[in-house]
């Protein structure tokens, strides 16, 4: 079955591929991209020809597993419906190789480019969307202004990445201050750490200077592009108030053309507290309905588009 | 063909690794894992790694089992993590995590995928749950040669966890009513309009006041709340001169537990292991990795370990219990 290595057989390629009878799907598990540093990924596919494809950007640090089995239940989803979906992890994060103390926000992009040709390569499909939450929802949009006019999907997006920043760091010192309270050390300012060491540590996460510099000038709107396409905004929550940013987004998006869907799905997620997971993602309601929601929206536009 | 990568191995050293991933026969569906090849020569023993369970994947917190992986592998070892039922890219599913309701068949399929591909000899590392599930898995692994158990939960389910009981006398309802007297807050307490809310907080203080009296008996009484699915496996690993490295951190709510159980048969245990079971307790919190210094002092410790055993044959002749 492989070559042979050390005393343990290798897969060759390095590739491991699981088939899914009953739900027909078909999923390849890989490191893909540039030799430096490869990029960790799964492509889940129908056992047929696929109808279109959509690359997945994951969130950071603590979101990015909050969101995991999210993303591949979402992609099992889809890839039962006739899409077929990459995953990856950037580079320097998760299964992926690579430094992250490199990694500036073109960086992020680039990995996700490189997921497109990926996808675009193995599951032979012209028609790419492109999915992101969180600080994913940022670096999609700018993969796809830079590849074709395929739709986005955002869940939850950054909109402002300075203010998500200063939302991290808070959470930082939330976290001190409970530490303080019970007898722990009293921790500096996160930001002067940063600046100081190049790396702070935001709940046991690392967190570059290199992303933080990078990520300033970056505001979701200035990633937009002039091409016009459909766009899916999910947030969560009871619906009250859009709020200026997600506003300001939605308008600008309409004002180059762009048909943008805005919907809300009661849920709410603790992406940096609340504990362990405590919950399998299985169980959360809303968690299934913003799959379904997605994945409908998705096969509507390709419908509409054909 | 599978070609060697230069990666980072943990705390910015580089060194070339290989990795492949695989899906492998589970409980209940394909399981997930990867496999990290010795980027020297290898030692032919492979680190079979077992993550902290609660729906967390094979990674860790900001890639801890990753480094770990890699980092074995750069001494020589094979190592191998693996996501949970239900987690990560597994299939399956799993309902809870409970400390003494482990699921070893997961650690089992992944052991058993191991040996089917080739490994002779293996270390089995778990963290907190994944400790457990090492522990009751014992019997799968291919010739074990060493285990990591950081963080083990060792208390039987059911019971309360002495830190769990500590924190309740710090707000017992002495020391409340005491306060509330002092700074004239009782009278206003007793007022009509919070007297069902004061009300409900006392039977709440009561409540546990009754469960910390009756954990306090079964402490008395003997060791019953000792988990056996610790307890043997523990003592079986000391019958066969196994190395075994136990971490704890002094902040851990499990080293509390692992405290207390010292003076009874769990310290008579790791007396009889005396130079094959070394027990290191760091400054902080170990079982969650909520710190990139924890992680690191963790990391290197299991490193120095892994390093002595491939050396010896047997892990680092040290024992630190304060």
């Amino acid at each position: 079955m492989g070559s042979v290595t050390g005393d343990i057989e290798a897969i060759d390629g390095g590739r491991a591929t699981r088939l899914d009878q009953r739900a027909g799907i078909r999923e390849e598990a890989s490191f893909f991209g540039a030799d430096e540093a490869r990029i960790f990924g799964v492509l889940h596919a129908p056992v047929g020809a696929a109808v279109g494809g959509v690359v997945i950007c994951p969130p950071l640090y603590a979101e990015f597993v909050r969101n995991y089995r999210r993303e591949v239940l979402l992609a099992r989803a889809f890839a039962s419906c006739g899409v077929a979906v990459q995953r990856f992890h950037h580079r320097g994060t998760g299964n992926s190789e690579g430094d992250p103390a490199d990694h500036t926000f073109e960086a992020y992009v680039d990995d996700a480019m490189t997921a497109v040709a990926e996808l675009r390569a193995r599951a032979d499909v012209d028609r790419i969307g492109i999915l992101g939450t969180r600080w994913g929802g940022v670096v999609a949009m700018a993969a796809a202004a830079r590849s074709g006019d395929g739709p986005v999907v955002l869940w939850e997006p950054v909109i402002d990445p300075s203010r998500y920043l200063r939302e991290v760091f808070r959470g930082r010192s939330i976290s001190d201050l409970k530490s303080a309270a019970r007898g722990g050390a009293v921790a500096g300012d996160p930001l002067e750490e940063l600046r100081a060491n190049g790396v702070v540590d935001i709940l046991g996460y690392e967190f570059h200077r290199a992303l933080y510099e990078s990520a300033q000038g970056h505001p979701l709107e200035g990633e937009l592009g002039s091409r016009q396409r459909p766009v899916l905004i999910v947030q969560l929550g009871d619906g009250r108030g859009t709020g200026r940013d997600a506003s300001a987004l939605i308008g600008r998006l309409r004002s180059i053309g762009c048909a943008v869907e805005h919907r809300w799905v009661p849920g709410r997620e603790a992406w940096w507290f609340g504990g362990e997971l405590a919950q399998r993602e299985e169980e959360r309601v809303w968690a299934a309905s913003l799959v379904s929601l997605t994945t409908a929206w998705f096969a509507r536009t390709l419908e509409e588009e054909r | 063909m599978v070609l060697e990568r230069m990666t980072r191995a943990g705390d910015g050293a580089v060194t070339s690794i290989l990795e492949t991933p695989r899906y492998f026969d589970g409980p209940e569906g394909a399981l997930f894992g990867i496999l990290t090849q010795p980027s020297g020569a290898a030692l032919g023993t492979t680190a079979i790694v077992a993550g902290g369970g609660w729906f967390g994947t094979s990674m860790g917190r900001n890639q801890l089992l990753v480094r770990l992986c890699r980092r074995a592998a750069s001494q020589g070892y094979h190592a191998f993590r693996f996501d949970y039922r239900g987690v990560g890219e597994s299939e399956g599913s799993i309902t809870r995590f409970e400390v003494d309701r482990w699921f070893p068949d997961d650690l089992e399929a992944a052991c058993r995928e191991m040996a089917r591909a080739g490994c002779a000899r293996s270390v089995l590392i778990g963290w907190c749950f994944g400790a457990r599930s090492a522990l009751a898995a014992l019997d799968a692994a291919p010739q074990l040669r060493g285990a990591i158990l950081v963080s083990p939960p060792i208390r039987r389910a059911g019971t309360v966890r002495w830190g769990a009981i500590e924190e309740t006398i710090d707000l017992s309802l002495w020391r409340l009513a005491r306060n509330g007297l002092r700074n004239g807050l009782l009278a206003e307490l007793l007022r009509r309009d919070y007297r069902r809310s004061v009300s409900k907080a006392i039977r709440k203080r009561l409540r546990a006041a009754s469960m910390r009296r009756r954990a306090r008996g079964r402490q008395r009484v003997g060791e019953g709340w000792v988990s056996p699915g610790f307890l043997g496996p523990l003592e079986r690993l000391v019958e066969r001169r196994v190395p075994v490295l136990l971490i704890y951190g002094t902040a851990d709510g499990e080293y509390r537990d692992f405290r207390r159980a010292l003076p009874g048969r769990v310290g008579r245990v790791l007396e009889r292991g005396k130079g094959t079971v070394s027990v290191v307790v760091l400054e902080g919190e170990v079982s969650a990795a909520g710190s990139l210094a924890m992680q690191s002092a963790t990391l290197d410790l299991i490193d120095a370990w892994l390093r002595d055993l491939a050396a010896s044959g047997t892990g680092p002749n040290e024992k630190r219990v304060p």
